[in-house]
């Protein structure tokens, strides 16, 4: 499988995951943009943003992902990271040396916020004034 | 600070794209849809956080507009300075996960995009900065939580940052991995319903 077959099947996976709302590659566009060559644009396609990197024979995976708060970040970025490694491993046939998943983004409503989860760590500083 | 053209923020912050774009692109209802914005996590969390702004500051900028026009325009600038300058992703807070193969993390500006959002979805305040003091890469370490924020006319100031407080603490538990210390609120404007 190549690269990029590889990190499109890595996109479509994240993207599969509950709580996912968008997949980012992990370099700015323009720094991507800055080392043009023909294989850098195509992993700029909508649907090729996990940057796959080869180092002799480690292999490193990267991914940036915005997430919905109706589901807690941490549940989802672990679930995702979970799901990168078990398709490397059955894809490739040699395990991902790192895989790397970057929270960019937590978009949602903004609420409601179950605030008594919170309180005891809102209470030292929960200072009248 | 009174011009966001005054903060030294490099358009790679932006994917190449302006915090002026991005008010055109508001201003046009996001549409037609741009890809190149839409596709950038930078961009899309200055947009929620303009957008939030718009929203709720709206009936403010309308009446203070005539009243005082250079101070609602220095208060205006200043929000927007601050959302510039909050898109860098700044430092990783890592979520720790028992294989070590995995390094997921979840960048500052993400968090200090939530605690915005978490504020300005209350009711009764407009979030202004947020700083996070403490080792954020270093699970456990004790973090301190600092924002500000305009409240509105009329509410009471010692209930409000009390809410405040305690619903910023609440989306910090659920969606980061933080040990947070304290969450301290500044008010530092009044603004009108």
């Amino acid at each position: 499988m190549s690269d990029e077959a590889l990190s499109r099947a890595l996109t479509d996976r994240i993207r599969s995951v509950p709580g996912v709302t968008g997949v980012y590659p992990t370099r700015p566009i323009v720094h991507a943009a800055a080392e043009a060559v023909a294989s850098t644009f195509a992993l700029q396609e909508p649907d090729v943003l996990v940057d796959v990197h080869r180092d002799g024979s480690a292999l490193r995976i990267g991914a940036g992902i915005a997430v919905d708060d109706a589901r807690p970040a941490p549940e989802t970025v672990r679930e995702v990271g979970e799901r990168i490694r078990d398709l490397v491993d059955e894809r490739t046939g040699a395990p991902a040396d790192l895989v790397e998943v970057t929270i960019r983004l937590v978009e949602g409503i903004g609420g409601p916020v179950d605030e008594s989860a919170g309180h005891d760590a809102g209470e030292p500083a929960a200072t009248p004034g | 600070m009174s011009d966001i053209d005054d903060v030294p923020v490099p358009e790679d912050d932006l994917d190449g794209h302006t915090m002026e774009e991005l008010a055109e692109y508001l201003d046009r209802g996001r549409s037609p849809r741009d890809p190149a914005i839409e596709g950038s996590a930078s961009c899309r969390l200055a947009l929620s956080n303009m957008e939030r702004l718009r929203e709720l500051s709206l009936g403010a900028l309308q009446y203070r507009a005539d009243a005082e026009p250079d101070r609602e325009t220095d208060w205006v600038d200043r929000l927007l300075a601050t959302i510039r300058a909050e898109v860098r992703p700044g430092r990783d807070v890592p979520v720790p996960h028992p294989d070590p193969r995995l390094r997921l993390s979840m960048t500052e500006a993400a968090v200090r995009g939530l605690v915005r959002r978490t504020g300005d979805t209350m009711g009764g305040v407009v979030m202004g900065s947020c700083t996070l003091d403490g080792e954020l890469g270093d699970p456990g370490a004790p973090v301190h939580v600092r924002v500000t924020a305009g409240l509105v006319y009329g509410a009471p100031a010692e209930e409000t940052a009390d809410r405040l407080r305690v619903r910023i603490a609440a989306a910090l538990a659920r969606h980061t991995t933080l040990t947070v210390a304290s969450v301290d609120v500044v008010f530092d404007d009044v603004y009108l319903p």
